[in-house]
């Protein structure tokens, strides 16, 4: 006499194993999802990022990267200055009053503590005195 | 044994007598017995071999189950756990302790009129994503200051594309809805005052639009028509302003 149990043990096994597998497959899939966006996300990777744009595009830049990677946190407190400064001689470089914009340049400037930014602050505030 | 037949000698388990050939049916009875035998036992150890193996698969079939059982439900927990602790505006990350502190920091980056990092901060922690249910005192500004930053967004893309010498980037019919949902908020506060101030600045010294045309665009209210000049067409105007203003 034939054992037909057998058959149904062969069959639940192979469908445990694909149920198992794809399962496996999910869970790691959205694992991976997770972690890329928590790296994405994560305050050292936004600040190297950051870095990586400056030195490609320039201090200009700063201001997008800031609000595109939602940087807000104080470690960008010095691109924050930075960024004022920039939204400072964009307001002010059309205004009919250029005084309250020359006058934060300046600021930024006094506390500045140099290189590329400074250099750039020091040209925005050139081109708003000397329109 | 003696054959029956013909008296010889022969060994009793041979079927025949080696000298007549007559059948020795003892023998014979013996051997068909022995098949007999031979098939039940056959059967037998087929019926033993397939209840094992039954009994092998049913436990290995049970073992998995349980064995994958656990794997997947630990896989799903740590799924889950990495989830909540960890994915973008994850309630761990913004209730509580953190929120208290958030707020803190936006309430001090609109003091210092860091208005596009507050709202920042506020829409980076806010698990309803940029409509500051979790930030309600701040909730009118914030709103505001979002629209602003959209607006500003274009200025600055306009301010670019002139510097690098393309065409004039005008006002566009998107900044339109945007500025009209801004200046139609409702919101009455200083930081608005502020954002308006710069808004006006912009559209007056930079899009080239005049003070009666800044005051039609603020009543024209959310959704209203807004013309320049008696035509819908707000960036052919404005180009055509801004190329005879700075070209000059």
């Amino acid at each position: 006499m034939k054992n037909k149990a057998n058959g149904r043990y062969y069959i639940l096994i192979v469908a445990f194993t694909v149920i198992f597998f794809l399962c496996m497959v999910f869970c790691f899939t959205r694992f991976r999802a997770l972690s890329r966006d928590y790296k994405i996300r994560s305050l050292s990777y936004r600040i190297d990022t950051i870095e990586l744009e400056e030195r490609m595009y320039g201090p200009a830049h700063i201001y997008s990267s800031l609000y595109y990677a939602d940087n807000y946190e104080e470690e960008f407190d010095g691109y924050w200055q930075f960024a004022e400064a920039y939204l400072a001689y964009v307001r002010g470089r059309y205004a009919k009053e250029k005084e309250p914009y020359i006058e934060t340049l300046q600021e930024y400037l006094d506390t500045a503590p140099g290189g590329e930014r400074k250099k750039a602050v020091e040209g925005y505030l050139e081109e708003l005195m000397n329109p | 044994m003696k054959c029956t037949n013909c008296g010889g000698d022969f060994a009793s388990d041979q079927l025949r007598c080696p000298y007549c050939g007559a059948v020795n049916e003892h023998a014979l009875k013996l051997a068909k017995e022995l098949q007999t035998y031979d098939k039940a036992y056959e059967k037998k150890r087929n019926e033993l071999l397939e209840s094992g193996t039954g009994q092998v698969l049913k436990h290995l079939t049970m073992g998995m189950g349980i064995v994958f059982l656990a794997i997947i439900c630990i896989a799903f927990g740590c799924v889950a756990f990495y989830q909540y602790r960890f994915s973008n505006r994850s309630t761990y990350e913004v209730t509580g302790v953190r929120l208290a502190k958030n707020k803190e920091t936006v309430g001090r980056y609109l003091e210092e009129k860091q208005y596009i990092r507050a709202y920042l901060l506020a829409s980076a922690t806010d698990p309803t994503n940029e409509y500051f249910q979790y930030y309600p005192e701040y909730k009118d500004d914030l709103a505001d200051i979002y629209t602003y930053s959209l607006f500003l967004a274009g200025v600055l893309h306009s301010m670019e594309s002139m510097d690098a010498g393309d065409n004039y980037a005008p006002l566009q019919s998107t900044d339109v809805i945007t500025l009209q949902i801004f200046y139609g908020s409702g919101n009455d506060s200083p930081i608005k005052d502020d954002l308006i101030q710069e808004v006006d600045g912009f559209l007056e010294n930079y899009y080239r639009l005049t003070d009666d045309e800044i005051a039609n665009l603020k009543d024209t209210g959310s959704g209203g028509q807004f013309t320049l000049e008696g035509s819908a067409d707000i960036e052919g105007v404005t180009r055509k302003r801004m190329e005879a203003y700075f070209e000059k």
